[in-house]
């Protein structure tokens, strides 16, 4: 697996602002009197708010399957969903308030940021020895222009070309060797396990065209000639051989990788628990001191409901996935995907 | 008077013997609490004669700390002082500055988040880390004095887990009594004089953890589900990663038994900020160390050593007589493929019920392909981030592998006599995953069983003997 060095500064306020308003706007919204009279068009409106994908659905799955089974009936996600509300009551008075509520969520989120960031780190090592050609353990400028070289190629169709996004072809939608997760064998039925679950640090990734000209358009014009590319490149490098001495060393490539990581997951914890403090008040729909089980019971249905397209009481894979407009843009099988907001 | 308090127990039970009645004296030791027990209070009056002076020394010891921190040198430094400057240096170089004294400095910021609820800037606060890892101090022989980059950088002593353990060492080379006395400062403990060698660890949410405490060990305590800090929303782990200045994640619990007091207080923090699996195969190769840790979902995980004299003390069955070996073989083929990837392996064994109850091996250790080990997931990786943390190692390249069981479950208590399942699974990308079984009965009677796998794992073999 390929990886390259991005930009450090890049555009991750514009992901941010758009799943803040998306959530606002549309929400997991006042409930109806009776969840089986929501209509067909507003039957995965929470899909189409917080993510649609298998990826999405994966971990729903991950989330409310207590017995490992690989789905999630009704009765399952019931109990389930009743339990981590009481799990959130730390006071134990039957009620989740504000502050239990974003409690709670900051715990969840910095466990799925903790997990992704080991994992991430662990593969900076592949990462390097990948880049490293000769493998002496120093990655020098022509090691490094190299790897970069042939995904500018591959997206520009040519070393001296210019990437823009009117590019755009479904064929080369990936760089080549892209992320490992997506190496599935086509013929072998899928399994939850080989579905790769939405990101929580959401890095920006050159491995789709809009993520490769975010992170390397330099003068801001939407597209990437191969001089602005080169510059990046270059810059990149000459800051992370903390060492000038004109290599880059793996404790060197895992600190600058690390450091770029941590400052993305910091905007997303901030992003996150703006989203939490909405989600908490749309949930607390009448108002009083805090989410009760009635409550939140209700925004359950809906979100099972808008998982469980064929009506069978379970959310498995066999489930068709919401077909939703609004979030298509989102929407990615490849959750490393940036976003443009328009 | 002893500037301490004494109390009069009465049935403590503990350590050493179970006294009907017994005194205990506590101290205020630079801000933590120090108990010492004793069977009664003529013993107890020896003791607190000869631990007076020294807890008095100790507390001024404490004070130069604070002073050098607060301005940055001190003229005059005692004997202890200077000798505590001296341990932190060689800890911090024998642990790879896994243990360091120098994160006073980044524990204020910590300190500082938590009262404004905002979290620090993680990449900063690593630069800031590593810089303070390096800052130094001189001493001659009327001064010690941070060096100028430290004074500007604010660097602050912060002595943690040596300073418990050398202010333990201090007190028992001056209590001289004929019976077993007990010592509790901070998270170590430990006892004077002989007794029955079993100590009682009391955990939150847990059942109380028997361990073993040979005559001059010393045992550190640290609870996962203590010493937390607040900001904002997030609950945090108050123990520092030293070149992260981050506080540790997925900590387990950790009980650490060692021979000298200063290595049982330094060894506690630096095993908890690696993964728990480098801490247990850290401990297995240092003989003077033993390590338990407790995972979030009360698993144990525990070194080699860690129930070594159990066999002979404890009144717990044995699975099997004395001297037999439960052993697995398996083999790892060699394969000539085009980017060829190590597999990931996970060998467990459950009961017949299918509860798990131990783990032997999980080779590979990222979760991403750990979830191809469906079997294992879904029994034991699911769910349990400690877990992993505690048992995954690298993946293996080809080859014969042997692993032996020592017949205890993930409470650490020895099996009971019945039938049992060994489960072997095997991933590899762009190769096959595969899951073998192996059903045997434990009866005491020698045991010999084969399997072979398709391809992707060779001969398994399971053997008491």
């Amino acid at each position: 697996m390929k990886s390259i060095i991005g930009n450090i500064s890049t555009p991750m306020k514009t992901l941010a602002s758009v799943l803040v308003v998306s959530t606002m706007l549309g929400g997991c919204a006042a409930p109806t009197a009776k969840v089986d009279a929501v209509d067909k068009q507003e039957r995965s409106k929470h899909q189409a708010d917080h993510g649609a994908s298998e990826g999405h659905r994966a971990a729903f799955i991950d989330e409310y399957d207590t017995n490992s089974d690989e789905q999630v009936t009704h009765t399952e996600f019931n109990q389930s969903r009743a339990a981590k509300l009481k799990a959130m009551d730390a006071n134990d008075n039957g009620l989740v308030d504000e502050t239990e509520y974003l409690d709670a969520f900051a715990a969840e989120l910095e466990k799925k940021i903790s997990t992704e960031r080991k994992d991430q780190v662990l593969q900076t090592e592949i990462r390097f020895q990948s880049i490293d050609k000769n493998a002496d353990g120093k990655m020098t400028w022509e090691e490094y222009w190299a790897s970069g070289e042939r995904t500018f190629t591959h997206f520009a169709k040519s070393a001296d070309g210019v990437v823009t996004l009117d590019a755009k072809d479904k064929e080369w939608d990936a760089a080549p060797n892209a992320d490992q997760n997506e190496t599935i064998d086509a013929e072998k039925p899928k399994s939850l396990a080989d579905i790769s679950r939405p990101s929580a640090i959401k890095m920006p990734s050159s491995h789709s065209l809009e993520g490769f000209i975010d992170i390397n358009d330099l003068n801001g014009d939407k597209q990437v000639t191969a001089d602005e590319f080169r510059q990046i490149r270059r810059g990149i490098f000459d800051e992370t051989d903390t060492g000038k001495d004109g290599w880059v060393n793996p404790e060197e490539y895992t600190l600058e990788f690390t450091n770029r990581l941590d400052r993305q997951a910091k905007q997303v914890r901030t992003g996150q628990m703006k989203q939490a403090k909405v989600r908490y008040t749309v949930l607390n729909t009448n108002k009083d001191a805090g989410i009760s089980l009635e409550e939140f019971n209700v925004s359950g249905e809906r979100i099972f409901s808008g998982w469980d397209l064929n009506d069978d009481d379970k959310v498995s894979l066999a489930d068709p996935l919401p077909q939703v407009k609004a979030y298509s843009q989102l929407t990615a099988t490849n959750n490393q995907k940036t976003v443009k907001a328009k | 008077m002893c500037g301490c308090s004494r109390l009069v127990v009465s049935s403590f039970a503990f350590l050493l013997s179970a006294y009907a009645q017994a005194e205990v004296s506590k101290w205020n030791l630079n801000s933590l609490p120090l108990e010492i027990v004793s069977k009664d209070a003529q013993q107890q009056t020896t003791i607190e004669t000869a631990v007076n002076p020294v807890v008095q020394k100790m507390n001024a010891v404490a004070d130069e700390v604070k002073q050098l921190n607060q301005q940055g040198e001190l003229k005059n430094p005692s004997a202890q002082l200077l000798e505590l400057l001296t341990l932190c240096d060689q800890w911090q170089l024998k642990t790879s500055a896994k243990f360091s004294c120098r994160l006073g400095g980044l524990q204020k910021d910590w300190q500082a988040a938590a009262a404004s609820g905002e979290l620090p800037d993680r990449a900063a606060l690593r630069q800031k880390a590593r810089r303070h890892l390096q800052l130094q101090w001189t001493v001659d022989q009327q001064r010690v004095r941070f060096s100028e980059q430290a004074k500007t950088e604010g660097l602050q002593l912060d002595l943690q887990g040596l300073w418990q353990g050398w202010v333990i060492e201090q007190l028992t080379s001056v209590i001289k009594v004929q019976d077993p006395v007990f010592l509790n400062y901070g998270n170590l403990r430990t006892g004077i004089g002989e007794g029955n060698n079993s100590e009682l660890i009391r955990l939150q949410g847990l059942e109380p953890v028997a361990v073993l405490l040979p005559k001059g060990n010393v045992l550190a305590v640290i609870d996962r589900t203590e010493n937390l800090r607040k900001v904002g929303h997030y609950s945090l782990s108050q123990i520092l990663v030293p070149d992260e200045g981050w506080p540790v994640e997925f900590a387990p619990s950790l009980i650490v038994r060692a021979t000298s007091a200063i290595e049982a207080g330094v060894m506690s923090s630096a095993l908890l900020v690696i993964p728990a699996y480098q801490a247990l195969t850290n401990a297995n190769q240092n003989t003077g160390v033993e390590v338990l840790t407790i995972t979030e979902t009360g698993k144990f995980f525990a070194s080699r050593e860690w129930y070594a004299g159990d066999e002979k003390k404890s009144a717990e069955r044995n699975p099997w007589p004395e001297g037999m070996k439960f052993q697995v073989e398996f083999e790892i083929p060699a394969m000539d493929v085009a980017e060829y990837r190590r597999p990931y392996v996970a060998i467990w064994l459950n009961d017949t019920a299918g509860q798990s109850v131990q783990s032997l091996l999980v080779a590979g250790d990222s979760v991403r392909w750990l979830r191809e080990l469906r079997q294992w997931w879904r029994k034991l990786g699911r769910g349990d981030d400690s877990l992993i943390d505690a048992t995954a190692g690298a993946t293996r390249k080809p080859g014969r592998y042997k692993l032996e069981w020592d017949g205890r479950n993930f409470q650490g208590q020895k099996i009971a006599a019945g039938s049992y399942e060994l489960h072997v699974e095997i991933a590899r990308e762009h190769g096959e995953h595969e899951h073998l079984v192996l059903p045997f009965s434990v009866d005491g009677k020698p045991i010999r069983i084969k399997q072979q796998g398709k391809q992707e794992i060779g001969v398994v073999t399971l053997t008491l003997r």
